[in-house]
């Protein structure tokens, strides 16, 4: 009886031990994103912004990389730093990856983003970091492009020595090789969770 | 401890270790200086508020605005609030609050931060920042530099920012 009961709870323990076993299969094998997968990959309008002075810039000029871009302004001094330097922390942690990456910081706010501006901004965060701006019809476009949304508030202007600001969409598109749209990643993730993401969508070959 | 209780602890742990092994980063919110928080000591001390981590983020090139986050615990029995702030590092030191609508950011200037009594109130990334405006020079890494804090009941702190990436 006493031997039977020892066998019949060896037996409950392993099964215990497979299911938790499964279990952990089961986790770890599609470990979902961080950010919100475009499923299907959605192909992405061109982008074009003439960037005043500054090179023209062109979406589909990036093909064969990815591109990952934010929409923002220099004056904003804590969304746009924050997730730029996160992304700069991404890039360093990506290792020779990096280079198949390139990341775009599109101004919505071209009447104080000069393309000098902008250019030493964005280099702050990374050799891969370029930023741009527009017309703001391109400036639209772009928006548009990847249903983001932005603001000016220009009646602030008098109630803050900043001047107006801007609220704009806090995602960072993922855009692959093929210009599609992969993956949607909201302002808040962590650089570590960021770089989970990019490594499982990018991979070694991709 | 009974075989059934072995049994239960063992799955726990198989699930716990699971939980470990799998974590591939977390989605909390930017915890920026969150790991010195508790390291630092608090700075300022004037009838019950005192603060804690105080930092403010290198200055990107050409970057003329920048941003000091803290925390204010609030030790004393009455509700206070942070009303104002002045730096010499910049030209204007407004209190400045991030939100976040369905994924779209804003930014505004705000009259008072509220520290409730016994509590308190947290300057952090996407949330609420000491705004430097037209700063006099680019933010440094390391650099420090003393801001004032004007609370609504216990006056003026002063306390020392220390610049970091994040």
């Amino acid at each position: 009886m006493r031997i039977e009961r020892r066998a019949r709870w060896k037996a409950a323990r392993l099964s215990a031990l497979t299911v938790g076993a499964v279990l952990a299969a089961a986790a770890c094998a599609s470990p979902a994103f961080h950010g919100v997968e475009a499923d299907p990959p959605t192909a992405v309008a061109d982008v074009g912004l003439s960037n005043g002075t500054g090179p023209a810039f062109r979406l589909s000029d990036r093909k064969g990389m990815w591109v990952l871009l934010f929409f923002g302004y220099t004056n904003c001094p804590d969304v746009c730093p924050l997730t730029l330097s996160h992304i700069g922390t991404v890039l360093r942690d990506l290792g020779p990856t990096a280079n198949r990456v390139a990341v775009v910081f599109v101004s919505v706010d071209p009447d104080r983003d000069t393309p000098d501006r902008l250019a030493q901004y964005a280099a702050s965060f990374g050799p891969q970091v370029i930023g741009v701006t527009g017309e703001r019809a391109e400036i639209d476009a772009a928006v548009e492009a990847f249903g983001a949304r932005y603001e000016l508030h220009t009646d602030e202007a008098a109630t803050s020595a900043a001047g107006y600001s801007v609220s704009h969409s806090g995602d960072i598109f993922v855009i692959d090789p093929e210009q599609r749209l992969r993956l949607t990643i909201p302002f808040g993730v962590a650089p570590d969770a960021i770089l989970s993401d990019l490594r499982r969508l990018i991979g070694p070959s991709g | 401890m009974s075989n059934r209780t072995l049994l239960t602890l063992g799955t726990l742990t198989i699930l716990a270790l699971t939980a470990a092994a799998c974590g591939g980063g977390s989605t909390d919110a930017p915890s920026a200086g969150e790991s010195a928080a508790n390291a630092t000591a608090p700075v300022g001390d004037s009838a019950g508020i005192t603060t804690a981590d105080v930092w403010a983020r290198k200055s990107p090139m050409a970057a003329t605005m920048g941003a000091v986050y803290l925390r204010i615990d609030n030790h004393g029995a009455v509700d206070d609030a942070l009303i104002g702030a002045a730096a010499a590092v910049a030209h204007t030191v407004e209190i400045h609050e991030t939100t976040n609508e369905g994924g779209v950011m804003s930014m505004a200037k705000v009259d008072a931060i509220p520290v409730p009594a016994g509590g308190s109130a947290e300057l952090k990334p996407g949330g609420y920042h000491v705004m430097l405006i037209d700063v006099t020079a680019p933010l440094k890494l390391g650099e420090r530099f003393p801001v004032t804090l004007q609370f609504e009941k216990a006056g003026m702190i002063t306390v020392e920012a220390e610049v970091r990436e994040e």
